[in-house]
C-alpha cells in the first residue's frame, strides 16, 4: 500500500510536467488548428536558456526564469507564429504539421550539433533531502512541482475564464469566423496565444530540467506524453489537458510497476485508443462544432 | 501521350539502363529510394487521395519485413514470405480502417500513431518470434531454383520490377470508380455519401490498400539492408514516410516519386557537411513547406506546363479536409 | 573574337587547378571512420572519432607503419542502421585498406557483412555478443563483449563485493538486452538469480517504479546497466529516496558522462569497467592528457577504444610485415599483443577466435565526482600464447 501511494505521488508529480506541456498544446490548436509537432522542443530550448542564464552567466533564479521566459516568449512564440504560423495555417491542417517537425528537427539538431550532444546538469530548485513519511518517502521536488503547476494552471484558467482577452481566446477557439465578425482580431490573438504557449512550456522546463536533465532529444518523449494528455483528457479544455497529463503520468508509473516493465510505453496508448475510439473530445472534452 | 505517361516511360527507362553502370552504393541508394517510393505510394493512396491521415505506415512495413525474415529463417521461399506479410498488412490496415470510420483527422493521426508504437513494442519484447533487439540478420534474397537475386544489381532488378507492378496497380485503382470515390471523400464526406458513396467500404479498402503497399516495401526492404531490428519501424519511420508524401505531393501521382527521392537522396548528397546536413535538410523542410505547400510536385508541374493529364485530380488543394 | 577571349582564361583557370590540385598521393593508407556523429549515438561517435584521429596523427608522427602514412576521414551513420549501410558501402567504394566503426551495435551487425564481403577488416566499438554470434571473421572488438565483461562482473559482485542480493535495471535494447542475458547467465552459473529484474525504456526520465521493487525486495546491491543520462537520473532518484542499497555498474554507471549530469549522486557508485581515463597505467594516463590538450575534455571509453583499435591494426601489420589485409586478419584471431611491442595499445591484449578481445580491468569508485581506480583485474582466461603471423 504504501509503494503504491509512493508510486502515485511520483506519478502525480511527472504528470504536473505533462499537463503543462499538454495545455499550451491544446490552446494552440484550439486557436489556431495548430497540431504543434515541435511542442517537446519548445521544452527543451527553454531549459537550454534556462542553463545559459542561471548556470553560465549566473543570474540569480528569478531572473534567469524572467529572462528565459521572455526568449521563449519572443522566438518560439511570436516568432514562430509571424515566420511559419501566419503563412500556412491557410493552407490547411498536413503542411503546417510537416513545417513543425521540420521546426522540432531543426532545433533537435541545432542543439546537438552547436551545443552539445551530451547532457547537461541541472541544478534542483527544490530541496531534494528525503522527507520519510512512515515507509513513504517523498521530497520537496515531488511537492514543489506539483504546487508549482497547480499555481500556474489556476492562474491560466483565471486568465480564460475572467478576462476579456480570456474570453476572446474561447470565442476564437469555438468559433474563429464568427469571433472575426465581432470585432475580434484573431490574428493578434492567435500571436498572443502563441506567446502564451511559449510562456507555458518555459515554466515547464525550469519544472522539468532538474527531473528531464537538460539534453537535446528530451522533447521527443515529452511532446508524445503532452498529445496523449491532451487527447485523452480532452482536446478543448484546459482542465481536460490537467486530467490528461495527470492521468498519463500516474498511469505509467503504476502500469510499469504492477504489469510490466517491457510494455511501459504501451499503457497510456491503450487508454489513448480507448479515448479516442469511445469518447473522441477526451474524457472532459466537450465535442467539437462542425464550422471550426 | 499525356504528360503522366511520358513521365512514367522516362523513368522506367533511366531506372532500366542508368543502374548499370553504378557502382554498389549508388545502386544502393537507389535501390533503397525505389522500396521507399512503393511504401510512399501506399501512403499517398491513404493520405493523399482519400484523406485519411495514417501515422503508422512503418508498422504496416514491418509485417512485411519480418514475415519474409522469419519464413525466410525457415528456407520458405520469398515470394510467399511477400504474399503473408502483404496478407497481414492488409488485414491490420483493414482493422485501422474501423476507427477511421469513426473518428478524423487529428484523433485518426494519434490512433494510428498510438497503433505504431504498439507494434515496435511488440516486435522488441516477442523475442522468440521476432529475436527482439537483437534483430534477424542475413536475411535471405529471393531465388527462383537456379536463378538468384543475391548480386545487388539483380536485386535491384527483382525491387524494380515490384515497383512496377504497385505503380501500375496503383495508376489503374486511381483511374477506376474507386479512384473517385477516394478523391470525393477526401474533398467532402457528407457530400459524398449524399452522392452515393459507400464510406465504409471504401474508407476501409483505402486504408487496406495504403497497408498492403507497405507491406510489400517492407518485404523488399528487409532482404535489401540484410537485418532487421525493431528500431527500423519506430514512428519516426512513419514520421519519415509522410514527410516525403506531403513534400513529393499530396494526392498527385508524382508525388511519392519525388518525396522519396528528396528525402532519400538528399541526406546522401549534403553529406559533405558532416553533422550540419540534418540541420539544413531541417531548415530545407521548412522552407518548402512555407514557398511550395502542395509539394515539390508544383515545379513538376512548371517544368511541363501542359494541360493536366487524367490522373490528378482537377481543383484540390493540398489540405485533407 | 569574344569566345576566343572568355576561353583564354577558362582554360588558363583550368590548368592550373590541375596543377594545384594534388594527384593521389601513392604511399597512404586509407582508414575511413564510419561512426555515430549524429544522432542518438552522437556522443559516442565524436569520442570514438576524435580518439582515432589522434591515434593517427601520433602514428604519422613517427613515421607511419611500414614507411607509409595514415589518412582518415569521416562518415556520419546518423545513428541508424541502414543509413550505415550505406555509408558503409560508399565508404568501400574508395578501397580502403581498414574501417573504424560503428560503434552502436544494432549498426555494426548491419553494415558488418558488408565490410566482410569487400575484404576490409573492420574494427568496432561495438560490445553486444550479438557481433561475435554471425562467425564474421572480420570484425575485431576493441573492448570485451559482454560475455567476457559479465563474467568478469559477477566474479567481482559475488567474490569481492560477497553481494547477497542483487537487483537487475537494465535498458531495454541490443545493449541492455545482452548484458542482462550474459549476466543472468554467469550469476545462475554460480546457483544464483537476480531477486528484481526490471527492463527501463531509452529516455526514461521517472524510475519511481523501479526504485520501489527495488526497494521492496530488500536487495543489498543494484546493478544498473543503462545509457549515461538515464544512468544519472536514476542516481539522482535513487538518493532522493534515501534507498539504502549500494549501486553497482559496468562501465555506464562510472562514466565521466553519467557524473557530470548526475553530479553528486552518483558519487559512491562502484564499477567494473574495461578502460576508464582514471586508470592509472601510465600509457593510458599520457594519451589521455594528450586527447585533453588536443580536444579540451577528458577522454571516455568511447575514445580508449578507438586509440587501441588503431593501434592494434598498427600491431598486427608490423607483426605480418606487410599491408596484407588477409594476413593482418589472421594475425587478429587467436593472438597475443603487448604494449612492449607497441605502446599505442595502453595494455596487453588478447584477441580470440571471435574477434574479440580479454584483457586486464578495473575496479573504479565515483569519489568526489570523479572515478578513482582502487583496483585492477588481470585477464578472465589465459595463459594465451602469442602466435607469430610471417
Amino acid at each position: 500500500m504504501a509503494d503504491f501511494v509512493q508510486l502515485s505521488v511520483a506519478g502525480v508529480s511527472i504528470g504536473a510536467i505533462y499537463a503543462m506541456a499538454a495545455i499550451g498544446f491544446v490552446l494552440l490548436w484550439q486557436t489556431s488548428n495548430t497540431i504543434n509537432f515541435a511542442q517537446g522542443e519548445f521544452v527543451v530550448l527553454p531549459a537550454f536558456a534556462m542553463v545559459l542564464f542561471f548556470v553560465i552567466f549566473r543570474l540569480p533564479f528569478a531572473a534567469a526564469m524572467l529572462a528565459t521566459v521572455l526568449v521563449s516568449t519572443l522566438l518560439l512564440g511570436w516568432g514562430v507564429k509571424q515566420l511559419l504560423v501566419a503563412r500556412l495555417i491557410k493552407m490547411g491542417v498536413l503542411p503546417l504539421v510537416i513545417a513543425t517537425i521540420g521546426l522540432s528537427l531543426l532545433i533537435r539538431y541545432s542543439l546537438q550539433q552547436f551545443w552539445t550532444p551530451l547532457a547537461l546538469p541541472f541544478p534542483a530548485i527544490f530541496s531534494r533531502d528525503p522527507i520519510r513519511l512512515g515507509t513513504i518517502v517523498v521530497s520537496l521536488e515531488e511537492i514543489g512541482n506539483i504546487l508549482f503547476a497547480a499555481v500556474v494552471i489556476g492562474a491560466l484558467q483565471l486568465f480564460i475564464t475572467r478576462t476579456k482577452l480570456g474570453w476572446a481566446m474561447q470565442a476564437v477557439a469555438q468559433n474563429r469566423m464568427l469571433a472575426s465578425v465581432l470585432g475580434i482580431n484573431v490574428g493578434r490573438l492567435v500571436t498572443i496565444t502563441f506567446m502564451l504557449n511559449a510562456a507555458l512550456t518555459a515554466v515547464a522546463a525550469i519544472l522539468i530540467a532538474p527531473v528531464y536533465l537538460v539534453k537535446y532529444d528530451i522533447g521527443i518523449g515529452l511532446g508524445l506524453k503532452a498529445f496523449y494528455a491532451a487527447i485523452i483528457g480532452g482536446f478543448n479544455q484546459i482542465r481536460g489537458a490537467l486530467l490528461g497529463g495527470l492521468l498519463v503520468g500516474v498511469v505509467e508509473t503504476l502500469s510499469a510497476a504492477y504489469i510490466s516493465s517491457h510494455f511501459r510505453d504501451a499503457f497510456a496508448l491503450v487508454i489513448l485508443i480507448a479515448v479516442l475510439l469511445l469518447k473522441p473530445e477526451g474524457i472532459w472534452g466537450v465535442k467539437e462544432e462542425w464550422a471550426s | 501521350m499525356t504528360r503522366g505517361r511520358w513521365g512514367l516511360l522516362v523513368a522506367l527507362a533511366l531506372s532500366v539502363v542508368v543502374p548499370l553502370g553504378l557502382d554498389q552504393y549508388k545502386l544502393y541508394v537507389v535501390s533503397l529510394t525505389l522500396v521507399y517510393v512503393i511504401l510512399a505510394i501506399g501512403l499517398n493512396l491513404t493520405l493523399g487521395y482519400a484523406g485519411q491521415i495514417s501515422l503508422c505506415h512503418a508498422a504496416f512495413m514491418a509485417f512485411g519485413s519480418y514475415a519474409v525474415a522469419i519464413l525466410g529463417q525457415h528456407g520458405i521461399a520469398f515470394e510467399v514470405g511477400l504474399a503473408v506479410g502483404v496478407v497481414v498488412a492488409f488485414a491490420w490496415g483493414l482493422v485501422l480502417g474501423f476507427p477511421a470510420l469513426k473518428v478524423k483527422h487529428h484523433y485518426l493521426a494519434m490512433v494510428t500513431l498510438g497503433f505504431n508504437i504498439i507494434v515496435f513494442l511488440v516486435l522488441r519484447n516477442w523475442e522468440s518470434l521476432t529475436g527482439g533487439s537483437f534483430g534477424i540478420s542475413s536475411v535471405a534474397r529471393p531465388a527462383w531454383g537456379p536463378l538468384s537475386f543475391k548480386s545487388d544489381r539483380a536485386f535491384y532488378f527483382y525491387i524494380l520490377a515490384w515497383a512496377a507492378v504497385v505503380v501500375a496497380s496503383a495508376y489503374w485503382i486511381l483511374t477506376s470508380r474507386w479512384g473517385r470515390a477516394f478523391r470525393a471523400i477526401r474533398e467532402n464526406e457528407m457530400r459524398a455519401e449524399v452522392v452515393g458513396v459507400n464510406l465504409r467500404n471504401y474508407k476501409l479498402m483505402v486504408f487496406a490498400i495504403g497497408a498492403a503497399y507497405a507491406g510489400t516495401g517492407g518485404a523488399l526492404f528487409a532482404p535489401l539492408l540484410g537485418y532487421i531490428d525493431p528500431g527500423a519501424y519506430t514512428l519516426d519511420r512513419s514520421i519519415q514516410f509522410l514527410m516525403m508524401v506531403v513534400l513529393g505531393g499530396l494526392g498527385r501521382f508524382e508525388g511519392p516519386f519525388i518525396g522519396a527521392l528528396v528525402v532519400t537522396v538528399l541526406p546522401e548528397v549534403l553529406r559533405g557537411s558532416e553533422g550540419l546536413y540534418l540541420i539544413i535538410y531541417a531548415l530545407a523542410v521548412i522552407l518548402m513547406m512555407l514557398f511550395m505547400p502542395k509539394g515539390l510536385v508544383g515545379l513538376w508541374d512548371l517544368a511541363w506546363r501542359s494541360s493536366r493529364s487524367v490522373t490528378s485530380p482537377s481543383t484540390s488543394s493540398a489540405s485533407p479536409r | 573574337m569574344r569566345t576566343v577571349r572568355t576561353v583564354q582564361p577558362l582554360l588558363a583557370a583550368l590548368v592550373t587547378l590541375m596543377a594545384v590540385t594534388p594527384a593521389s598521393p601513392q604511399g597512404v593508407i586509407k582508414l575511413p571512420i564510419v561512426a555515430e556523429i549524429t544522432g542518438g549515438g552522437a556522443s559516442v561517435g565524436a569520442m570514438w572519432r576524435d580518439a582515432v584521429n589522434l591515434a593517427v596523427e601520433d602514428i604519422n608522427k613517427k613515421g607511419g607503419i611500414l614507411g607509409l602514412k595514415l589518412e582518415t576521414s569521416v562518415q556520419d551513420t546518423q545513428t541508424d542502421p541502414p543509413t550505415s549501410v550505406a555509408v558503409m558501402r560508399r565508404v568501400l567504394n574508395d578501397k580502403p585498406f581498414a574501417i573504424f566503426g560503428t560503434v552502436y551495435s544494432s549498426s555494426t551487425v548491419a553494415n558488418m557483412d558488408i565490410a566482410r564481403q569487400a575484404g576490409v577488416p573492420q574494427f568496432t566499438g561495438s560490445e553486444s555478443i550479438i557481433i561475435t554470434q554471425k562467425g564474421n571473421d572480420n570484425i575485431f572488438l576493441t573492448s570485451f563483449t559482454q560475455d567476457t565483461g559479465m563474467a568478469k562482473q559477477v566474479r567481482w559482485m559475488l567474490d569481492d563485493l560477497k553481494a547477497e542480493k542483487i537487483a537487475l535495471i537494465w535498458v531495454n535494447n541490443a545493449f541492455g538486452k545482452g548484458g542482462h542475458d550474459m549476466f543472468v547467465h554467469f550469476l545462475k552459473e554460480r546457483g544464483k538469480a537476480p531477486v528484481v529484474d526490471i527492463s527501463t525504456e531509452v529516455q526514461q526520465a521517472d524510475f519511481t517504479p523501479e526504485l520501489t521493487k527495488v526497494r521492496a525486495s530488500g536487495a543489498t546491491h543494484v546493478m544498473v546497466y543503462n545509457h549515461e543520462e538515464e544512468n544519472a537520473r536514476f542516481m539522482i532518484q535513487l538518493r532522493k529516496m534515501g534507498l539504502a542499497v549500494e549501486p553497482v555498474g559496468e562501465t555506464t554507471l562510472c562514466a565521466q558522462t553519467t557524473i557530470t549530469p548526475g553530479g553528486g549522486a552518483v558519487n559512491g557508485a562502484r564499477c567494473h569497467v574495461g578502460l576508464t581515463a582514471g586508470s592509472p597505467v601510465p600509457l593510458m594516463v599520457d594519451m589521455s592528457r594528450r586527447f585533453q590538450e588536443k580536444y579540451n575534455r577528458v577522454p571516455d571509453h568511447n575514445a580508449f577504444k578507438g586509440y587501441i583499435g588503431v593501434h592494434m591494426l598498427k600491431a598486427a601489420v608490423q607483426r605480418v610485415g606487410s599491408w596484407d589485409q588477409a594476413k593482418v586478419r589472421a594475425c587478429l584471431h587467436n593472438n597475443v599483443f603487448t604494449t612492449a611491442e607497441e605502446a599505442g595499445l595502453l595494455m596487453d591484449l588478447y584477441v580470440n577466435e571471435k574477434g574479440s578481445l580479454d584483457r586486464p580491468s578495473f575496479i573504479v569508485e565515483v569519489k568526489d565526482q570523479k572515478s578513482v581506480v582502487t583496483k585492477t583485474v588481470g585477464m578472465l582466461g589465459g595463459p594465451y600464447n602469442t602466435r607469430p603471423c610471417k
